[in-house]
């Protein structure tokens, strides 16, 4: 039963390498094939892009159907969320974040190592938002409008403190909740495994794990992007909205 | 050191407790959460039957959600008993018995407000679904989201229960108080989150059934919803950092 444990050596990018011995530049074989799995994810969606955008017809054919009303419902909530020119701005960059996080937690079901069973590229990820969502409200804000709220505002002085540390809470919260669902259906696809005696491939778990969890945890991690980002900043009343 | 004869027995007796710990309390929130949007579902396809595949779907998808509480509970029960333990030693072994108990209080009992609040949120969810299909689309727009913030101390407290287990250094005793210091912290993140989880809970639940009476109203929903959890995510964050200090400086 020492998957489990190996689990956990994959989930922080250990490896096989003691934790004591591990320096900042240790490459161990679970970052290798992690890697190995991101760059798969990237040329698959690259592929993708290039197969269906070179070609555009105006009667779409079935996958220029799929991504059209893919980018198109996440342009929608984009426009809703930051309005209309940053929204449409905006919409690229969800759109690649959500589809990046579906083919990771998708990659699964093919029997890859998810990206996003380890911590890093959550963590990563997180980061990505944070720092972009900090950056727009400093664009609007300006760079001491931003800290001023930060230091003033729902009690004077006192509060600072904690709204940092609400703020970088975002961040933990984002990253670990991605990490922890795709982690637990990985240890509980290893438990199943491990009761049957390894006989039966648990199709079952697979899908609702790999697919259906994989599926609503991407679309959260994506919607809390654009939602932090959508709070930092005033969006401007528009008439008629985007919708 | 008291007992030291027994040292492996107690710190295996330790990573059961701790795992029993983290299951036992950790599956209660999610059963307390899940019932709900099935039974929202069931009323509903007893009021509108020719939208049951619909509601089959909210139903799922919200269960789903919900669950997430009681697999971050499997998480570190699992981790707790499957991963090999640190050296026991005649002098540290009180120190890591506390470890283990403590990381499984910690998720268990911060499971069980995320639970109920991310179950709130779902059941309202379908309920709103059943009475306004056409809008189910913005409807699981925002219970997703208010589902996340709810689940959000949740995730603290197994950010807790990691860094206890796996970030600590129990080569060495480091004497009593630093002992129950640690099994402060597991407790102090456990108790904090719960209300904080059922709180959060409501804000969004509300949100997704107002977001079912008037969808055109969903943004201002979902702004105030979001500012007002993170208002009541800050007790949740008191709890954090006092977890964080009794780990770390004393």
């Amino acid at each position: 039963m020492e998957d489990i444990g190996k689990v956990w050596y994959y989930t922080l990018g250990q490896g096989r390498v003691d934790i004591s011995e591990r320096s900042l530049w240790t490459v161990t074989s679970t970052d290798i094939s992690i890697l190995k799995t991101t760059y798969i994810v990237m040329t698959v969606l690259l592929l993708i892009g290039w197969l269906v955008g070179r070609n555009p017809r105006l009667v779409p054919t079935y996958p220029q159907l799929l991504m059209e009303w893919m980018t198109g419902f996440v342009d929608y909530l984009c426009q809703e969320s930051l309005g209309k020119t940053l929204g449409r701005s905006f919409t690229s960059f969800i759109t690649t974040l959500f589809l990046f996080l579906l083919l990771c937690n998708y990659s699964g079901v093919v029997f890859l190592e998810e990206p996003t069973l380890d911590i890093n590229t959550p963590l990563a990820l997180g980061l990505m938002g944070f720092f972009i969502a900090v950056y727009q409200a400093m664009k609007q804000k300006g760079f001491f409008g931003y800290f001023w709220e930060l230091f003033w505002e729902p009690i004077p002085v006192i509060m600072f403190p904690l709204n940092v540390i609400g703020e970088l809470s975002k961040v933990v919260s984002i990253s670990f909740r991605l990490f922890g669902n795709i982690m637990g259906g990985a240890v509980i696809i290893k438990v199943v495994s491990w009761l049957v005696g390894y006989i039966l491939l648990p199709v079952g778990l697979v899908a609702f794990f790999g697919i259906f969890v994989g599926t609503i945890q991407a679309f959260v991690f994506t919607m809390l992007t654009l939602a932090y980002i959508a709070q930092g900043i005033e969006v401007e009343e528009e008439e008629g909205g985007a919708a | 050191m008291y007992g030291a004869q027994y040292a492996n027995e107690i710190v295996f007796g330790a990573k059961c407790l701790g795992a029993g710990f983290a299951m036992g309390f950790g599956a209660m929130g999610a059963g307390l959460g899940t019932f709900r949007s099935a039974t929202s579902a069931v009323i509903g396809m007893a009021r509108q039957p020719s939208q049951d595949n619909l509601l089959l779907r909210t139903m799922l998808i919200t269960q789903a959600v919900t669950e997430s509480a009681s697999i971050f509970a499997l998480v570190i029960a699992c981790l707790l008993i499957f991963v090999p333990l640190p050296p026991t030693t005649a002098e540290n072994f009180w120190y890591l018995a506390t470890g283990l108990v403590s990381a499984g209080l910690a998720m268990g009992l911060g499971a069980i407000g995320g639970g109920i609040g991310m179950g709130m949120t779902g059941a309202q969810a379908t309920e709103g679904v059943a009475r306004n299909p056409s809008a189910s689309e913005d409807v699981q727009f925002v219970h997703l989201l208010g589902s996340a913030v709810a689940g959000n101390p949740t995730v603290f407290a197994l950010v807790v229960a990691l860094l206890i287990r796996f970030s600590m250094d129990y080569s060495v005793w480091p004497g009593l108080p630093k002992t129950m210091a640690l099994l402060g912290a597991g407790l102090s993140i456990g108790f904090g989150v719960i209300g904080c989880g059922i709180g959060c809970g409501y804000p969004s639940s509300v949100s997704s059934f107002g977001t079912a009476r008037k969808p055109q109203m969903r943004l201002v929903l979902v702004r105030i919803m979001l500012i007002g959890q993170a208002v009541t995510q800050s007790t949740s964050i008191y709890a954090l950092v006092i977890s964080l200090l009794l780990m770390f400086t004393i």
